[in-house]
């Protein structure tokens, strides 16, 4: 894990992708992701948002870890999140309302999305900055692409549109379950088939 | 004891750090999140209101009173209601004209589910109330009698706190101006 060689470094940062994609094989954080995925909007601002703390956090609890005695690196790594996810709570409502307003009172939740604590604790207080950051990178990438594809089919079977523009027929009748959090639970149950699908056939020889 | 006092500094390190970064974010975002809420609540007036020109306060970020051309034109109001959300309050903006009759509505700010209470701010669920008077701000499947709006689909809650809070403003205007009058 200690070497930093390109290859190991794209490892890490492709393994968030698909292989330990964190909402279809880590499965933490599903709060986050049942909450903000009603439309490909609010799930895409929810992924940036979420990438961009995943990536600060881990790159300063990495830069840290020698630092801190491991008896009190749990409170310090809630600081570090913590601050970061305020600091993109405020910047969003000064700079981007519109957003901040659809995104509301799950900005805040990211501190306790578990994937940013348990990349922290399992990843970064054990590996080096740089391998952290492409770690952080990838997670928020996987993060944001599966979160966005469950806004995308949500929204589309559940309101019958896609960023906010009509797509479906007009006397298609909206399936509300798909918009209401049970229907988030189906989405990601299919996806998670589906994933294991493609991993089996892609990794098993 | 020396991991004691190790542990201590560190986290009192930790947490000044924190707190430093933090003062120095709001210092910077303060000034635009003012100006934008500034700028919402003018626009919302306006919008609610859309045939005043000028705006009086009469209770201080409560009540106003819509002007045109110099003339009393209708009242605006703020309301808070509590939603589907235990989290927030929803705020509303309410215009009336000189014969009650609702002039518009605005969302200013909630905390209701994305997706479903969240639409109340929409302007399908919103743009029902114009022209709307008392006796018919009340949801169809509570009275289909008269009531005049329809609920938001999967947000009944947040719907019937809206049109309930707008009703009872309006109901508690009415009173007072008729005491005004006697």
């Amino acid at each position: 894990m200690s070497q930093t060689s390109f290859s190991s470094l794209l490892k890490e940062l492709t393994k968030g992708f698909l292989r330990e994609n964190p909402i279809l094989v880590i499965m933490l954080g599903l709060c986050a992701t049942l909450a903000c995925s009603t439309s490909v909007t609010d799930a895409f601002g929810m992924g940036l948002a979420f990438s961009f703390v995943m990536l600060c956090s881990n790159i300063v609890v990495s830069a840290i870890r020698k630092l801190v005695p491991s008896q009190v690196r749990i409170p310090v790594f809630i600081i570090v999140i913590s601050t970061f996810v305020t600091i993109v709570d405020y910047t969003l409502k000064a700079y981007f309302p519109a957003l901040s307003q659809s995104l509301g009172v799950f900005v805040p939740l990211i501190v306790v999305n578990c994937i940013v604590m348990a990349r922290a604790e399992a990843f970064s207080s054990k590996n080096t900055a740089m391998a952290s950051l492409m770690d952080g990178i990838g997670m928020g990438i996987g993060f944001t692409l599966i979160i966005t594809v469950i806004g995308a089919i949500r929204e589309v079977i559940g309101n019958g549109t896609l960023v906010g523009h009509q797509i479906m027929p007009a006397h298609y009748q909206p399936f509300l379950i798909f918009i209401l959090p049970p229907g988030a639970f189906l989405v990601i149950g299919f996806l998670m088939a589906l994933h294991r699908k493609i991993m089996l056939t892609l990794y098993k020889p | 004891m020396h991991d004691f006092t190790r542990m201590i500094s560190v986290l009192f390190i930790a947490c000044g750090l924190a707190a430093g970064s933090l003062s120095l974010v709001n210092a910077v975002t303060k000034h635009p999140i003012e100006v934008h809420e500034q700028e919402q609540r003018e626009a919302a007036l306006r919008e609610v209101s859309p045939d005043a020109d000028e705006f009086k306060e009469i209770t201080p970020g409560k009540v106003w009173e819509a002007l045109r051309n110099g003339q009393k034109a209708g009242h605006v109001f703020l309301v808070q209601v509590r939603g589907y959300s235990s989290s927030g309050p929803i705020t509303l903006m309410l215009g009336i004209d000189s014969e009650g009759a609702v002039t518009g509505l605005q969302v200013l700010s909630h905390t209701e589910t994305p997706g479903l209470g969240a639409k109340i701010a929409a302007p399908q669920f919103r743009d029902q109330f114009r022209n709307k008077r008392l006796e018919q701000l009340i949801l169809k499947k509570d009275d289909p009698a008269k009531g005049q709006i329809d609920a938001v689909t999967g947000a009944t809650i947040s719907s019937r706190a809206v049109t309930t809070a707008l009703r009872s403003t309006l109901e508690s205007f009415n009173k007072e101006k008729a005491g005004e009058g006697k």
